[in-house]
């Protein structure tokens, strides 16, 4: 048994409270009467759930949970498919800058980082709600603080965490036998095989994340990532990166002059063996892929020793929903141990769970058996947490600035 | 110059129209052929000019100036047409459209046949109008100029006067008659009105 | 009396007509009037360095594609009209025009991939490829992938627009006559066509060909799957910015869809002031062009076009249930029916792009006919351009115009929204598809009926409607082709309410999974065809039986 730090007093009282308020919750689940009454207001009504609709699988996933919903409480759940999530928070902002405020028509959005900034700063959101909901109680906030921090932004109960991602590399172990481990490893492997690796073009989040991944391993120093955004430490952080880059990208696909639009895109060329590695943020996704016969079973996955950039996404309700009883009934579903074990079944989805496995019961525990499968992450890394949400759009435009032509 | 026409069997659909006929037209005569609608006259004409339609049947022989020509091209034949429209190009003004049918040349001498041919039509100042503004007559007259020409070696007329009212027919014939015969061209003549018949001894009834 | 009634009758049918119509677009076109009204979005446009190059990408490409489809198009004619070969092309033309644009080039793409099946099928033996070559066969930076996929999808349209006009009851016997006359005045069949028949063509052809290069200068899916990426086009470009979170940056591409508007309106004008050229007068020397020995079957060039078509559709069929699929494999290693699958599962969507496409191309093709009936020449001329305008704006300019319009009248995000959004987008095209054969109708007709006391009514429904049947149902065949393919308009005034079989095939699109990405643009394209084969049964005229035989002693 480890020795652990002394707890301060207020640590004490803090996690009395917490563990209080676990059991209590976990005894009063769905038992208290505001709680009773929000199930009750939201029978029958209609949830336009806003979610990327790009993956076949998670829409099969969604469509399962309406199942459940309209089921047990008898409330519709619509799946409006975004291509990106900014299109529903562009509606969201329309209808706030023409006067909306009831009956607005995004009731419940698949959210996270600066989409999420952007919303909370602009008054966008319904909340907080999120840490009332009863299943909230499982929430593993200790073991996993992106929960309640979103890109370094405090939550406070205006999202709900959904599910966690971890930046994550996957490639054919018959064509890729040796592994690059780091983004220097990365860069050695370009120039050993020109052409056949490459990145999402940023703002794509995926290549953002990566120029994220190398400025967090080309800094020793990465205390300015995590404050707001200031033009100075700004220069100073990312210099090194714009080096890297000018060494990296002639040895890129089509000469770093290109990028392919998102990670799917370059998921796509990985399989067709245009390009060696791919990447994503769902470290079951190569799992998910085999198990659907879309990859070779000698595909395997693998994240930086070092590290890897780790994230929650979330959901949130918009100040205007039409039903954010009925939103609020549907996330707590999502929340709830049988929803996220399914969601975190490699062969459905594969996308791990925010919960916190021993705050569960054990047959709820159970649910969560998690065999490994071929493609699956051998050995999980250290989760580095996101920069400051306010880093993204400047590192986006400088990136543009001087590789968008 | 003559046109000799034998027609074994012209049908169409196994139906038979034309059985039989043996037309011989020397140069500079007329020769009419008469026959109530139907009857295969304006199909006997397109096969003669090369542009019967794939549906019919036709065996026979058709000779001018003694050389077999219905295994020709339709450009090969040299035989010119007149339909019942004029069928004056729209988009080209009185002189583009006779130009068009002036054989390949230096353009100077082309100019000059088409001044030649406007001055024995009496259409002088015509040179540039649009087709559209002519008179009925005029346009017929520009018509026949038009095979003219292009220097065929015989010419077939199909129904040519019918769309003109009777005193304009009455000139049209006598203009045709007179420049065909001056030209030595022998001519077929397509009708289903007595009036129209050029000359008695030469007339086939169908 | 009763006629001078009738006509005030009819007169105000027309205004009626006029009012349905032209309000709706008039809003429309000041909505976008206004997006791009912002100075300051204007000059934020201009000072994008990317601007000049993707400008010029697009000015390039446009222009490229439409006069090559132009000459294309112009050249098949010349090599098969009038005769058999004619017939045989038109009858293959409309499979032809129901695939979208997006799934022929994602289709297309596919082929020419460094990865794709045309190397595959070459590699390793002829090639000595292992891995797919770092070529730039497909989004180069040139636009030529662009230039090929929209020119294998313009001439098909412009062949069909050709065939309308070639095909009226006043102008196929006469041109056919006429180019018969001057192949007896010595003159080969191609320099009869292009002296003869084209310069009288070419002029009614000018609304579709303006089509083509409004789509051409100002199309985004194409360019996206198939186009240049670094640059983009600048339609493109201006789709990105019209999309982004940051308002400014959605002004800057309203101010950059005004820009692509103007570069339309600059290459029509140019286009219309060299339209002489294309005419193509009488060669004053009077040559008469060599006669060549006669062809068989279809013209080449026409058989290369089909010939793309199938490969292009097998490619999206033969992704769409493959599995495992590593270069330089010709077939997939695994078949997966999943897409299928997902395909059979989305009904819901299939039924409401059904629903969607019939109530539009219903409302297009009545509203049409009335107004070609009831609409006195004059007023057909001046508001019949204006009825073009959604051809003619950029779609991302179109699109935001309606938006606005929408939501001033709060359609937004419900169903008569998006009927009016698809209506709109579906007119032009069907009045393309109806004006000529309407021209073309013999007046006489009208004048006959009436002799013989019929009522105007009893003479359309009876005499003109079944004479001109086939246009009528390409007409709304074509109106359900458009309404299918829209995917803009959908997600604007559908505000994410309503999912079309195109909008789920762009979103799944993102997804980059090539088996769904496929399985659903052969969705996008079945539909429409069934819509094509239906018209096509519906306009087939009537067939005669052959009399009793006649009485013995009748010899008439």
């Amino acid at each position: 048994m480890q020795a652990t730090p002394p707890l301060s007093r207020r640590q004490w009282l803090g996690h009395a409270i917490a563990l209080a308020g676990a059991s209590g919750a976990s005894l009063a689940q769905n038992q208290t009467p505001a709680w009773a009454a929000l199930e009750a207001k939201a029978r029958g009504q209609t949830v336009f759930f806003n979610a990327w609709g790009g993956s076949d699988r998670i829409n099969a996933y969604l469509q399962w949970a309406a199942g459940r919903m309209q089921e047990r409480h008898g409330l519709s759940i619509e799946h409006v498919k975004l291509t990106d999530t900014v299109e529903a928070v562009k509606r969201v902002r329309n209808e706030k800058q023409a006067g909306k405020i009831h009956s607005g028509s995004v009731d419940a959005i698949w959210i996270n980082g600066e989409n999420f900034l952007s919303m909370k700063r602009e008054e966008l959101l319904f909340g907080p709600f999120a840490e009332k909901l009863p299943n909230f109680a499982f929430v593993d906030v200790q073991g996993k603080p992106t929960t309640r921090l979103d890109f370094s932004e405090p939550v406070a109960g205006m999202e709900a965490p959904w599910g966690m991602a971890q930046f994550t590399w996957f490639a054919d172990s018959k064509r890729v036998p040796e592994l690059p481990r780091s983004m220097a490893a990365l860069a050695e492997f370009a120039k050993a095989h020109p052409g056949r690796l490459s990145y999402p073009r940023p703002p794509n989040f995926h290549g953002t994340t990566f120029l994220k991944q190398a400025l967090v391993e080309l800094n020793a120093d990465r205390s300015a990532l995590y404050r707001p955004f200031a033009t100075e430490p700004f220069a100073r952080t990312t210099e090194p990166l714009w080096t890297w880059l000018d060494a990296l990208h002639p040895s890129l696909w089509r000469k770093g002059r290109q990028f392919p639009q998102n990670a799917a895109a370059i998921r796509q060329m990985m399989a067709d063996g245009e390009l060696l590695i791919a990447l994503t943020f769902n470290p079951n996704e190569a799992a998910n892929e085999i198990a659907a016969n879309r990859l070779p079973a000698s595909v395997v996955s693998w994240q930086n020793s070092a590290g890897s950039i780790a994230n929650t996404h979330f959901l949130a309700i918009p100040y205007n929903a039409t039903a954010p009883e009925a939103a609020q009934v549907f996330i707590n579903f999502l929340l709830s141990p049988e929803a996220q074990a399914r969601k975190a079944d490699s062969t459905v989805w594969g996308d791990p769970t925010v919960l916190a496995l021993d705050k569960l019961s054990a047959s709820e525990r159970a649910r969560f058996n998690a065999s490994p499968l071929p493609g699956m992450v051998a050995q999980s890394a250290p989760a580095i947490p996101e920069p400051h949400g306010s880093w993204v759009d400047p590192l986006e435009r400088e990136w543009l600035r001087r590789y968008g032509q | 110059m003559s046109l000799a026409l034998r027609v074994d069997r012209l049908a169409l659909d196994g139906r038979i129209l034309i059985s039989r006929l043996d037309i011989l037209v020397p140069a500079g005569s007329i020769h009419t052929v008469m026959g109530a609608s139907g009857s295969g006259k304006s199909s006997l004409l397109a096969a003669v000019c090369g542009t019967l339609d794939a549906a019919f049947d036709f065996e026979g022989e058709i000779q001018l100036h003694g050389r077999r020509i219905d295994q020709l091209a339709i450009q090969a034949r040299h035989v010119g047409i007149l339909f019942q429209d004029d069928l004056l190009f729209a988009h080209m003004s009185v002189k583009e459209n006779l130009l068009f049918a002036v054989p390949a040349g230096p353009a100077a001498a082309r100019d000059a046949a088409v001044t030649q041919a406007l001055a024995d039509a009496q259409l002088q100042g015509m040179a540039d109008a649009d087709p559209s503004t002519l008179s009925g007559g005029q346009r017929a007259r520009v018509a026949l100029m038009r095979a003219l020409l292009a220097q065929p070696r015989a010419l077939l007329l199909d129904e040519p006067f019918s769309r003109l009212d009777s005193g304009l027919r009455e000139r049209m014939r006598t203009f045709v008659f007179s420049t065909l015969q001056r030209r030595k061209m022998p001519a077929l003549l397509v009708t289903h009105d007595a009036q129209d018949i050029a000359d008695s001894q030469r007339l086939t009834r169908l | 009396m009763v006629a001078t009634v009738r006509a005030i009758g009819t007169r105000a049918l027309a205004l009626l007509l006029a009012g349905m119509v032209g309000l709706p677009l008039a809003w429309g076109a000041v909505s976008a009037l206004a997006a791009g009204g912002d100075l300051h979005a204007w000059r934020d446009v201009f000072t994008q360095p990317v601007l000049f190059k993707s400008a010029l990408l697009s000015l390039t490409t446009g222009l490229a594609a439409t006069l090559l489809s132009l000459s294309g198009t112009a050249w098949l004619l010349s090599h098969s009209f009038p005769g058999p070969h004619w017939e045989r092309v038109v009858a293959r033309l409309s499979p032809l025009l129901a695939v979208p644009h997006a799934a022929f080039a994602i289709g297309l793409a596919f082929l020419l991939a460094p990865s794709g099946w045309i190397l595959r099928a070459l590699s390793p033996w002829a090639t000595g490829f292992a891995d797919p070559p770092p070529w730039l066969s497909t989004q180069d930076p040139w636009g030529l992938g662009l230039v090929v996929a929209l020119v294998a999808k313009e001439v098909p349209f412009l062949l069909w627009t050709a065939a309308t006009q070639l095909q009226r009851s006043d102008t196929s016997v006469l041109w056919t006559r006429e180019l018969q006359l001057a192949a007896s005045l010595g003159y080969a069949p191609q320099r009869a066509w292009w002296q003869v028949v084209w310069p009288q063509l070419w002029p009614r052809l000018w609304a579709p060909v303006l089509a083509v290069l409004a789509y051409s200068l100002t199309v985004v899916d194409v360019a996206l799957v198939i186009g240049p990426a670094s640059p983009p086009t600048l339609s493109v470009l201006a789709w990105e910015w019209l999309l982004d979170a940051n308002a400014e940056v959605n002004a800057r591409g309203s101010a950059a869809a005004w820009l692509l508007a103007l570069l339309v309106a600059v290459c029509a004008g140019t286009l219309w002031l060299v339209r002489g050229i294309i005419r193509t007068g009488a060669d004053s020397q009077g040559r008469r062009g060599r006669l060549k020995p006669g062809r068989s079957g279809l013209p080449m060039a026409f058989a290369i076009v089909l010939a793309l078509y199938a490969a292009v559709l097998l490619a999206l069929a033969v992704g769409s249930v493959a599995g495992v699929w590593p270069f330089p494999d010709l077939w997939p290693h695994t078949l997966s029916w999943q897409a299928w699958q997902s395909v059979g599962a989305s009904s819901g969507t299939l039924l409401t792009t059904f629903a969607l496409g019939l109530a539009a191309a219903m409302s297009a093709l009545l509203w049409s006919v009335a107004w070609l009936e009831c609409a006195p020449p004059r007023w057909d001329a001046r508001l019949g351009q204006m009825l073009y305008l959604p051809l003619l704006l950029p779609s991302v300019l179109w699109v935001i115009g309606v938006h606005g319009l929408s939501l001033a009248w709060g359609w937004d995000g419900l169903p008569r929204g998006l009927w009016l959004a698809h209506s709109l987008a579906a007119l032009p095209y069907v009045l393309i598809a109806l004006r000529p054969a309407y021209s073309g109708f013999d007046s006489r007709y009208s004048h006959l009926a009436a002799s013989l006391g019929r009522h105007r009514l009893a003479f359309l429904w009876r005499v003109k409607w079944p004479l001109l049947k086939a246009s009528l149902a390409s007409g709304a065949a074509v109106g359900f082709a458009v309404s299918v393919a829209q995917y803009l308009p959908t997600l604007f005034v559908g505000a994410g309410r309503f999912a079309t079989v195109t909008t789920e095939a762009v979103t799944l699109a993102s997804g980059s999974q090539r088996s769904l990405t496929a399985a659903y643009a052969w969705l996008q394209w079945l539909l429409p065809v069934a819509a094509f084969g239906l018209a096509a049964w519906l306009g087939k005229p009537r067939r005669f039986h052959p009399g009793k035989p006649a009485l013995a002693g009748d010899k008439s």
